[in-house]
């Protein structure tokens, strides 16, 4: 029987030993804690340009709450009293907005650089480039209409058009070749087309003298 | 005279290159476009800006995808768009790529002239900086069996000394011909960091021809055509070259791939635009370049903080 109790204890425990331990004077903090409290902001879009735009959040931010009952919001260097919260997301677009400017015109200061890496942490920042950009001319040949509406691009690139973006063809026919200002959106996609424009049949461009060009000089 | 400055910026463009160079009246040369979807396009049509020059490495898709969209953009001068020929001008997709940019010239928006050796692009008032291609000469160009093969070689010059060299999809082999001994402070690729000759015998002596300080690869984090290499970045950075991507590879850090994490969102802090797919790890690289030094932009130490606490980084050598 001994190999199927190896721990057993070389001694009875003592239940009668005094349940409490001498630890000293009292534990005290040495500072007082850098806030009161936090809290985490819900909100993770940021409206702009009146609700045009957002910015949207990779991440919650946190606000910490001090005795004053004045909040900051942590890594964005903005400071308000508590009973401002509802302006706070019209602060975040603003110190966003300053800061990208800054950033664009080459004139941040080290501290807004700090800031900036920071922040940048917290934004999706190619959500809000793709939202912000407007349609970009391209070329492309509609393979067909029928069913799906799939055009090449002048890369050569495939796309099969979604239902929205492929309205504005409507008045191509298949193996026609157009341009267009096309809206792209997160990943390449297209996701609206516009100012469509026919630029005739596919065998068209081949007659034109391309042997001397570019030039030598 | 002022020291002039000229300030750099490599685009992300994902599986693409694209380059800006600022001169010092404001103007813009672009060294590649990027494909289709280039973010520069979003960039100058925000803010138009006057280009002093285009310069076309080669005519593949990631490297000039973008340029019927740049050359429609109102508002926009154009001097003259570089170009060579690689491949026939009857193939559609050339045609198809170019023919914008014919009809603007025929608009008398620029001129189109051919990209060829000793093309100088640019050159400071001092003459102590200078933009000029050193590959392909005419013979070359029209003697290459491949596009890659004439891929246009490029080298920003400080005072002689060649401080950054461009040579877009060139292969490793002519790089090291062209370029050998040459110790640059910052190469480019060539071929998104996978040469296209990698797979060679001697490619190992080929790298170790030239000797630049750091190597900047745009590179999409979906790794089409498997690119990076990681064998090449090793080698580079065996050779004490900092190597840095655009964006992150699964194989660098699943984890932010998967949850779309950038390491550094570089195009936000320097007032560029983003390509719209991929994870950035270092994204867009700016230096500002005078007649005696290279600085890169003030993001570096921050990247490479971050980068050392990625799962298996690709540049460290972390396979």
């Amino acid at each position: 029987m001994e190999f199927l109790t190896p721990n057993r204890p070389s001694s009875p425990p003592e239940f009668n030993a005094p349940r409490y331990a001498y630890v000293g004077q009292p534990l005290k903090a040495d500072k007082q804690p850098a806030h009161l409290t936090e809290f985490e902001f819900a909100h993770k879009v940021i409206p702009l340009e009146g609700g045009q735009q957002c910015l949207r959040l990779l991440k919650s931010l946190r606000l910490n709450i001090n005795e004053a009952m004045e909040f900051e919001v942590q890594d964005w260097g903005i400071k308000m009293d508590c009973l401002q919260l509802p302006e706070l997301p019209r602060e975040l677009a603003r110190r966003f907005m300053f800061l990208l400017s800054a950033a664009e015109n080459e004139q941040l200061t080290e501290k807004d650089q700090a800031d900036w890496v920071k922040i940048s942490d917290y934004i999706d920042f190619r959500q809000f480039s793709v939202d912000r950009s407007p349609p970009r001319y391209q070329e492309g040949f509609l393979q067909t209409n029928k069913e799906k509406f799939i055009v090449v691009w002048h890369d050569g690139t495939r796309e099969s058009l979604p239902p929205k973006a492929a309205r504005a063809l409507g008045d191509i026919n298949a193996g026609e070749r157009f341009s267009a200002h096309v809206k792209l959106g997160k990943n390449d996609e297209t996701i609206g087309l516009e100012r469509v424009s026919l630029l005739g049949a596919t065998s068209e461009p081949a007659m034109e003298d391309w042997s001397a060009w570019p030039t030598k000089s | 005279m002022a020291d002039e400055k000229l300030i750099v910026d490599f685009w992300d463009v994902g599986q693409g290159d694209c380059s800006v160079v600022r001169l010092p009246d404001n103007s813009l040369v672009i060294i590649d476009v990027g494909p289709r979807t280039s973010p520069l396009i979003d960039w100058l049509q925000e803010k138009p800006r006057k280009i002093h020059s285009i310069v076309i490495t080669h005519n593949d898709a990631d490297h000039a995808g973008g340029l019927p969209a740049l050359v429609k953009l109102p508002g926009l001068t154009i001097g003259t768009v570089y170009m060579l020929e690689d491949r026939n001008k009857t193939d559609d997709q050339f045609i198809n790529i170019f023919r914008a940019v014919r009809e603007e010239q025929k608009k008398a928006r620029f001129d189109v002239i051919r990209l060829e050796k000793d093309r100088l692009i640019w050159e400071s008032a001092t003459k102590a900086l200078d933009l000029i291609a050193i590959y392909p000469s005419f013979s070359e160009n029209i003697e290459a069996m491949k596009p890659n093969e004439t891929s246009a070689i490029l080298c920003l010059r400080q005072k002689g000394k060649v401080g950054v060299i461009w040579p877009g999809d060139a292969p490793m082999q002519i790089v090291a011909e062209k370029c050998n001994g040459l110790t640059p402070s910052i190469l480019t690729g060539p071929h998104h960091g996978g040469p296209v000759d990698r797979k060679k015998k001697d490619f190992k002596t080929w790298v170790a021809a030239m000797q630049p300080e750091r190597l900047f690869v745009s590179v999409g984090t979906k790794r089409n055509y498997n690119l990076p290499a990681p064998d090449y970045l090793s080698q580079r950075a065996g050779h004490g070259c900092r190597v840095v991507c655009s964006q992150l590879t699964k194989h660098c850090d699943n984890e932010h791939v998967n949850k779309d994490l950038p390491v550094l969102q570089t195009a936000a802090l320097l007032g560029l635009r983003p390509p719209r797919s991929g994870t950035p790890c270092r994204g867009c690289l700016r230096v500002t370049v005078s007649e005696t030094e290279m600085i890169t932009d003030a993001y570096d130490a921050e990247h490479q903080n971050r980068v050392e606490k990625l799962r298996r980084p690709l540049c460290l050598g972390k396979q």
